[in-house]
């Protein structure tokens, strides 16, 4: 009778051991020493095994400084009794510690938990000594050998044999007794196509005769091997099994490399987990994220996939998060501010995708950490270079085209990068050769980042990073005294340095910081008789210091300090006066200046209190912000002001079941006003900070391993915004605005599972705004009462890839001209404008679709991929416009169908 | 993202469709069918109070029916961003003591002219939202009424100009529309008279050369002989200002509340930039509306706006100076 067993195939990866206090966005700690397993107890299968066939159990096990386990937790669970037999037999386990800079540490280690159903019980063993090279004192046993799944074959680096072994004969050791001659073999295991090393990959040589484990730089070795032929068998969770025939010689040592490729292109990223989760918080990473439709392969683009986030129109990219503006939400890279997240058009992002290690997303509602927003928060983590040798790709596609180099300088010294140029300003000529417009957009942007790690309880980085967009469009007359043009100029450069500490007793301190300059924007237009222009320049200075500390095992408190200045000018020179008289603006009286410095201040506390093992978490949080201005030194007009206000925020999380969770969250949040507000011409010295509430409620359900849901409703509050005044003589700006935006949304997010991944998200808000107290309630203008996006992903074979993303959206409101009259001294029509965003253009609906194709070799790996992006064509009207005398309206529509095809080269 | 930046992205958007031509285009204003006023000429176009300017409006009708003016003047004033108060147009109130500004409207409250221009002494009055009827015609004569403090008209325009807003309700049939012509008031800034309207001495065409190039000398249309076009034509059309259209003003120091950022201010001397506007009755003419600074236009007869074969195009130029002044004149061309 076939007998029934469990395998447990455990992976405990070095990457996924750190110390228990956890660092925040930051590369990993580095064990000096990762803890090892001394005492294993297999799980017990429980009877779905027999149905099921195999399993895998993510488990979070956290080991103090004596090795003796004190939490588990399951990270990803399997369902059917299989989490419980899991968790059940890792409390018993017993390890030795893991140890930073030679002394013990308490550590968190990722454990997988492989169920497999196989003819024979293979009992598992403790790990060998070797397995103290292996992850964290593994204690691998062999996974079924070729059987159910066909083995493909491991692409052998040749180079093999090498490496002579002076004076040893064959592995026969010296006054040995006479046995087989033997030799020695080191091998290493690569992912195929970015070389990646594999740990806890189980090696099996001549089917059971012998095995170990690869290491975290992917090696493993054997002694001694009977000279001769060998088979390898390389087996471990998401690698395609494969096998490779080795000849060991005599007087040599074998040095191999294999290169496997992984069963599935989605590998979950092992990281630290992060110091602070926000109640709603979306987190995308690059391996799931690249190949969404529309996206040419952005990882910050898929960010306007997200619940929360409007549609913006023509695809520009701006951010519109739960019902505010778009200057409302904030971008982070690395923890500093940086002015915009996309290129002009929305067509790529700033930061190039490669160097991202994640993207987090809170649309409200979020920690005492940031701040200055009333929107929502963009946190963007870059990763650490990457120093297993060097590696990098360059990508060309229709709009543009990006390089990136990384690799290891030293040991302890690594480098990263990346540089990106479109070209639509060579191609778009093609297309418009004959238009009276003529337009030349380029965009570039850079990285480069330095990463060193002195020891294991520090980390620094330095990282410089910008972008730069110009654009110009001119008419195209056949008289050149009729022409017209109109450039426009935007960049910002940062120069950042971050330095991360960990203390022996699980605190942290973090601190980074940063100089940048920006041009926020930069217009002219030029005609035969006039020349104007607008030019904002800002300086930035940031700094942020927080520490960590761990003051009880159910209570961390997080300290800290945020600010953030600026110096910003703007100037607006105009050579001639406006044509004709219309237009009483009472503005651009000539020449205008503003200087204005502004200094935020923001000390911040935490209180991270966890209960019920970790299944009640309260955090009270504060946040004193201070904002101040200066505007004008040194002249007449100088103004200054300083505000201080106390933000409290409170985010609550009570895991009720496993798979069923409850969260809320408020918070308080200041805004300054737009510094181009504060000028005595265009605006009002005298403006204050915009503030707001945001409230939020929402569960989590994970129906089965694979599927997340989250709900969230949402209600914000926003009071003192910044809109014009409303009578003749009041000021230009006053903060009379107030705002309030409420509804939900949901997001049922699956995970690679039969190949098939994707997400759909439905948000249903309305945001609303009154400009002034005696003025009724209007819809803002970017409100949009349904958004709905599905996107699906599906891996095919031989490389193969599809994705499909299609969106529905509710159209934007707009102020309808209700009549016009015909003003004979400006010689046009003016209208007459109707309600306040009273009217809605049509509504939205767009399929995307995707195709990849990949060629994985060894060393490299060749990619093409075409994304059509509206491929039903669909007229979306994105803006309503009128003829001459507004008695006819009409609409521009969205880009109509639009076809990108792209190479890329990894290596 | 900073509100200026959001413009300048719509702006490449729209660059980008208007580049590929994806956008739908709309009859322009320049092209003249059914009822249209063209414009409106005050003569003089600046009075200070109790005197009187006489309006004459440019209005055509292709369908050839009457046309009707009735006119009255607004004494609502415009919130920020407006030239004319929109509840002008919507049943205001008729004013039951005509248009005496100076006994009906507010200023909201104390100015600073800082002496550049002569006040009066009211700073607070009644508000007048009501509207002064003139009577009707294509020419009205215009009394400016007392006005104590110019805000009563609103901000002042990049020219420092109070404009009193008079409506003209058009009729022609069925048709109708609403007309505006804003008065000048004249501040009596020493050293800058009342502005004058410029003056076109001449409606000329430039036929092409022979050989295709750049066409020759300018010929005057003739009412009698106009030159003949046909289907696909291009002719070139020019007009001339008289010298001294373009008059210099002042501008003063800055006031009214509002004071520049660049330090305190000085009066400038400002000369006015000159436009014309073109309008037909067919073809289609290279500047859509409005606004050029350059004399000249380019009128083709493409096949969007082809006249019937023997018939008469009707031709206007429209001159403007930067402060309400305004002249025009009329010329034909026979198409075939």
């Amino acid at each position: 009778m076939r007998r029934i067993g469990a395998i447990v195939t455990i992976l405990l990866a070095l990457l996924g051991a750190l110390p228990l206090v956890q660092a925040e966005e930051s590369p990993l700690p580095a064990l000096s020493k990762p803890p090892k397993l001394l005492h294993f107890v297999e799980a017990q299968a429980p009877p779905a095994l027999f149905t099921r066939g195999s399993a895998e159990v993510v488990l979070l096990i956290d080991i103090d400084e004596k090795g003796a386990v004190t939490a588990v937790k399951v990270d990803k669970p399997a369902g059917d009794g299989f989490d419980e037999a899991a968790v059940a037999a890792a409390r018993q386990f017993v390890f030795s510690p893991g140890e930073a800079d030679g002394k013990p540490v308490p550590v968190r280690i990722t454990y997988r938990s492989h169920f497999l159903l196989k003819p024979q019980q293979a009992a598992p063993v403790p790990g060998p000594d070797g397995a103290a090279t292996t992850p964290a004192g593994a204690a691998p046993t062999s996974p079924p050998l070729p059987g159910a799944e066909s083995g493909a074959a491991a692409g052998v680096a040749p180079g093999a044999p090498a490496g002579a072994v002076p004076g040893a004969a064959a592995g026969v050791a010296p006054g040995a007794p006479a046995g087989p001659p033997t030799g020695p073999m080191i091998g290493t295991v690569l992912r195929k196509g970015d070389r990646v090393p594999l740990p806890g990959v189980v090696v099996v040589l001549d089917a059971d005769a012998q095995e170990t484990v690869t290491d975290t730089a992917g090696h493993f070795a054997f002694d001694a091997l009977p000279l001769g032929a060998h088979t390898i068998h390389l087996r471990g969770t998401g690698l395609t099994p494969a096998d490779a025939t080795i000849k060991i010689n005599p007087n040599k040592r074998l040095d191999a490399t294999f290169y496997v490729a992984a069963k599935e292109r989605y590998m979950s990223t092992v990281r630290a987990e992060k110091a602070t989760v926000e109640t709603v918080e979306q987190t995308l990473s690059l391996d799931e994220i690249k190949r969404i439709p529309g996206t040419q392969g952005d990882l910050l683009k898929a960010v306007q996939n997200l619940p929360g986030v409007a549609r913006a129109p023509f695809g520009l990219g701006l951010l519109i998060v739960w019902g505010s503006a778009p200057q409302d939400t904030r971008t982070y890279v690395d923890g500093v501010y940086i002015p915009t997240l996309y290129h002009f058009g929305g067509l790529r992002s700033t930061v190039n995708s490669e160097i991202v290690q994640d993207l987090s997303f809170s649309p409200g509602g979020y920690g005492a950490e940031r701040g200055l927003g009333l929107g929502g928060i963009i946190d963007i983590d870059t990763r650490r270079p990457r120093s297993d040798g060097y590696h990098g790709f360059v990508q060309l596609d229709l709009i543009d085209g990006s390089i990136l180099v990384e690799g290891p300088i030293t040991k302890k010294l690594s480098f990263a990068v990346a540089l990106r140029r479109s070209w639509i300003d060579v191609f778009l000529p093609i297309f418009t050769r004959n238009s009276s417009f003529q337009l030349s957009p380029v965009y570039y942007d850079y990285q480069a980042k330095l990463s060193y790690r002195p020891t294991s309880s520090d980390d620094l980085n330095l990282f410089i990073f910008g972008s730069d967009d110009q654009l110009t469009v001119g008419t195209n007359d056949q008289d050149p005294s009729l022409n017209t043009q109109f450039g426009s100029h935007t960049y910002y450069h940062r120069l950042l340095g971050s330095w991360l500490h960990r203390f022996k007793n699980g605190a942290t301190y973090s601190m980074v910081a940063s100089a940048g300059i920006d041009v926020p924007y930069q217009v002219q237009t030029v005609t035969a008789s006039s020349i104007s222009s607008i030019d904002a320049h800002l300086g930035s200075y940031t700094l942020r210091a927080i520490a960590r500390l761990p003051v009880t095992s159910f209570l961390r408190v997080d300290v800290g300090l945020d600010y953030e200045g600026n110096y910003f000018t703007l100037d607006q020179t105009s050579t001639a006066a406006a044509i004709g008289a219309g237009g009483a603006l009472g503005t651009g009286r000539g020449p205008n200046s503003l200087d204005l410095y502004t200094n935020h201040l923001a000390p911040l506390v935490s209180a991270n209190f966890s209960f019920f093992d970790h299944k009640l978490t309260l955090t009270p949080q504060l946040r004193v912000q201070l904002l101040s201005f200066l505007g004008y030194p040194g002249t007449t007009y100088e103004f200054s002001s300083v505000f201080v206000a106390a933000d409290p925020r409170f985010q609550i999380r009570y895991q009720i079941l496993p798979w069923f969770a409850l969260k809320a969250a408020f918070g308080m949040y200041h805004q300054p006003p737009q510094p181009e507000s504060f000028s005595t011409l265009n605006g009002n010295p005298s403006l204050q900070p915009e503030w707001g509430l945001h409230y939020v409620l929402g569960v989590e359900f994970r129906p089965f391993a694979k599927l997340n849901i989250s709900a969230e409703g949402f209600y914000k509050d926003m009071r003192s915004l910044v809109v014009s005044g409303e009578y003749a003589n009041d000021p230009l700006l006053t903060n009379d605005g107030i705002g309030r935006v409420y509804g939900g949304e949901v997001l049922a997010r699956l995970e690679l599972w039969h190949n098939l991944f994707g997400w759909i998200s439905y948000t249903l808000s309305r945001s609303e705004r009154q400009d002034h107290p005696d003025q009724d309630w209007h819809l803002f203008e970017f409100d949009q009462t349904h958004i709905l996006t599905i996107i699906a992903s599906y891996k095919l074979p031989r490389g193969f890839q599809v994705g499909i993303r299609f969106r529905y959206v509710t159209g934007n409101p707009y102020t309808p001209a209700t009549s016009a009259f015909f003003d004979s001294v400006s010689a046009r029509y003016v209208p007459i404008q109707g309600q306040m965003y009273s009217a809605r253009l049509s509504s939205f609906n767009q399929l995307d679709v995707r195709l990849d194709k990949t060629w994985t070799f060894n060393r490299w790996s060749l990619s093409i991929y075409l994304d059509v992006q509206n491929i039903y064509d669909a007229a979306n009207p994105e803006i309503a416009l009128y003829n001459f005398n507004y008695q006819q309206q009409y609409t521009i529509n969205g880009l109509p169908i639009l076809p990108v095809f792209g190479i890329r080269g990894d290596f | 993202m900073t509100p200026p930046r959001v413009a300048a992205l719509c702006a490449l958007s729209l660059g980008i469709l208007l580049a590929s031509e994806c956008i739908p285009t709309p009859d322009p204003a320049s092209y003249v069918t059914g009822l249209r006023v063209l414009a409106i000429k005050a003569e003089p176009p600046e009075i200070k109070s109790g005197q009187v300017s006489v309006l004459n409006a440019l209005a055509f009708d292709t369908l050839g029916r009457m046309i009707n003016i009735a006119w009255e003047t607004c004494l609502i004033t415009p919130e920020q961003g407006q030239v004319v108060n929109p509840a002008c147009f919507s049943n205001p109130m008729v004013c039951s003591g005509g248009g005496d500004m100076s006994s009906s409207m507010d200023m909201n409250g104390p100015v600073d002219l800082g002496g550049a221009m002569p006040m009066g002494g009211a700073a607070d009055m009644g508000a007048a939202n009501c509207v002064a009827p003139d009577g009707s015609g294509l020419s009205i004569s215009i009394t400016m009424p007392q006005i104590a403090n110019p805000l009563v008209l609103g901000l002042p325009d990049v020219t420092f100009g109070f404009y009193l807003p008079v409506i003209g309700l058009t009729t022609a049939g069925s048709d109708s529309l609403s007309a505006v012509y804003r008065l000048r008031y004249y501040l009596g800034i020493p050293g800058s008279p009342p502005n004058q309207n410029p003056s076109l001495t001449g409606l000329f065409y430039v036929p092409p050369a022979p050989d295709g190039g750049p066409g020759g000398q300018a010929i005057p249309l003739d009412p009698m002989n106009p030159p003949v076009l046909h289907s696909g034509d291009v002719i070139t059309l020019r007009t001339v200002f008289s010298p001294g259209s373009a008059e210099t003003y002042i501008i003063p120091a800055e006031s009214i509340g509002q004071s520049s950022d660049a330090g305190p201010s000085q009066p400038r001397m400002v000369t006015e930039t000159l436009s014309v506007t073109w309008f037909a009755t067919a073809g289609t003419l290279s500047v859509g509306t409005s606004g050029s600074v350059v004399p000249d236009e380019v009128l083709t007869m493409d096949s969007s706006h082809l006249p019937a074969s023997g018939s008469t195009i009707d031709l206007w130029v429209v001159g403007h100076d930067e402060r309400g002044g305004t002249d025009y004149m009329h010329g034909t061309l026979s198409y075939q």
